[in-house]
């Protein structure tokens, strides 16, 4: 992976995962709706954990590239974990009116936790392949 | 890069977007619930000499695009000022599949006395209705959602 297309990941995990739920959140506060269990702390150090795993990945070629990729996927399954399970709970309170919103993730959280270890398994098996290939040609190239 | 390498790729590729996808379907299908899928389409009272019977006839309809809605349970409860639950029922249906719809009706019961107190505005009564229910598919039931809504019962005196 070059190194632009890297960066540019990492913006925009940065921005997608700890930027923008934010100020998401702060936005719809003002139209009276609280989301309790909202932790914005803990969204942004995960967030950046997740953007750091990414840009070290991209970095990161072979063997322990894979490993990497393995441990960026396994982050981003926990933040999925965490912050889906913070959206649970939602509050409307205006002087015209009054309700909640609950969300129990049921199995798609599930799905959304395998799905994303599966493919970070996948993405560093193919990590791994590109580089047996890459020694297979260089072997080849000595001979 | 290898086919291996390009073929696992591209397995992982399909698997976000069918998240993506799975997850768009289920909101657009949820906004489309919220915006015309849940319709009162009757209420009514009715007066005896010992309570104040109202009732409440809801058509859920699933207006969504793909998911099928199960278990869907409507409550209300009547409750005053302080909190303290003066009538309460309950209903629940299965399963509506996408395109069909169910008809919910709710029955309470005020006492005499609470409803003359009410009616006289010595006490404040509100209906806080829940509607809870989950979004699945092939009787996989994926995620729960609950609904509550309070409101301030106008007494007409």
């Amino acid at each position: 992976m070059g190194k632009t297309k890297t960066i540019l990941n990492t913006i925009i995990t940065l921005v997608s995962l700890a930027i923008a739920p934010v100020f998401s959140i702060q936005y719809i506060k003002n139209m009276g709706i609280t989301i309790p269990y909202f932790e914005p702390n803990t969204v942004i150090i995960l967030g950046v954990v997740v953007a750091v795993f990414t840009l070290i990945d991209g970095l990161m070629k072979g063997g322990s590239g894979a490993v990497m990729t393995l441990i960026k996927y396994l982050a981003s399954a926990y933040y999925s974990y965490r912050v889906m399970n913070m959206f649970t709970w939602f509050i409307l309170s205006t002087p015209q009116a009054y309700g909640e919103l609950i969300i129990e993730w049921g199995l798609w959280l599930y799905l959304v936790i395998g799905l994303t270890i599966v493919t970070g398994i996948l993405q560093a098996l193919s990590k791994i392949a590109e580089k047996e290939k890459e020694e297979e040609e260089e072997e080849t190239e000595e001979k | 890069m290898t086919i291996l390498s390009k073929s696992l790729k591209a397995i992982a590729i399909i698997l976000s977007l069918i998240l993506t996808a799975g997850s768009t379907l289920i909101a657009m299908d949820a906004q489309k619930l919220a915006g015309g899928g849940i319709v009162v389409s009757d209420q009514g009272s009715n007066t005896t000499e010992s309570s104040v019977d109202l009732y409440l006839i809801m058509n859920v309809k699933n207006t969504g695009y793909f998911f099928d809605i199960y278990d869907v349970n409507l409550t209300i409860l009547i409750v005053d000022n302080n909190g303290h639950i003066i009538a309460s029922d309950s209903e629940i249906v299965h399963k509506i599949l996408v395109g069909s719809s169910a008809q919910i009706r709710l029955d309470v019961s005020i006492p005499i006395d609470i409803a003359t107190d009410w009616q006289n505005g010595a006490i404040k009564l509100y209906a806080k209705l829940y509607f809870v229910f989950w979004f699945g598919k092939y009787d996989f039931k994926l995620m729960k959602f609950g609904i509550v809504a309070k409101s301030e019962l106008s007494s007409g005196g």
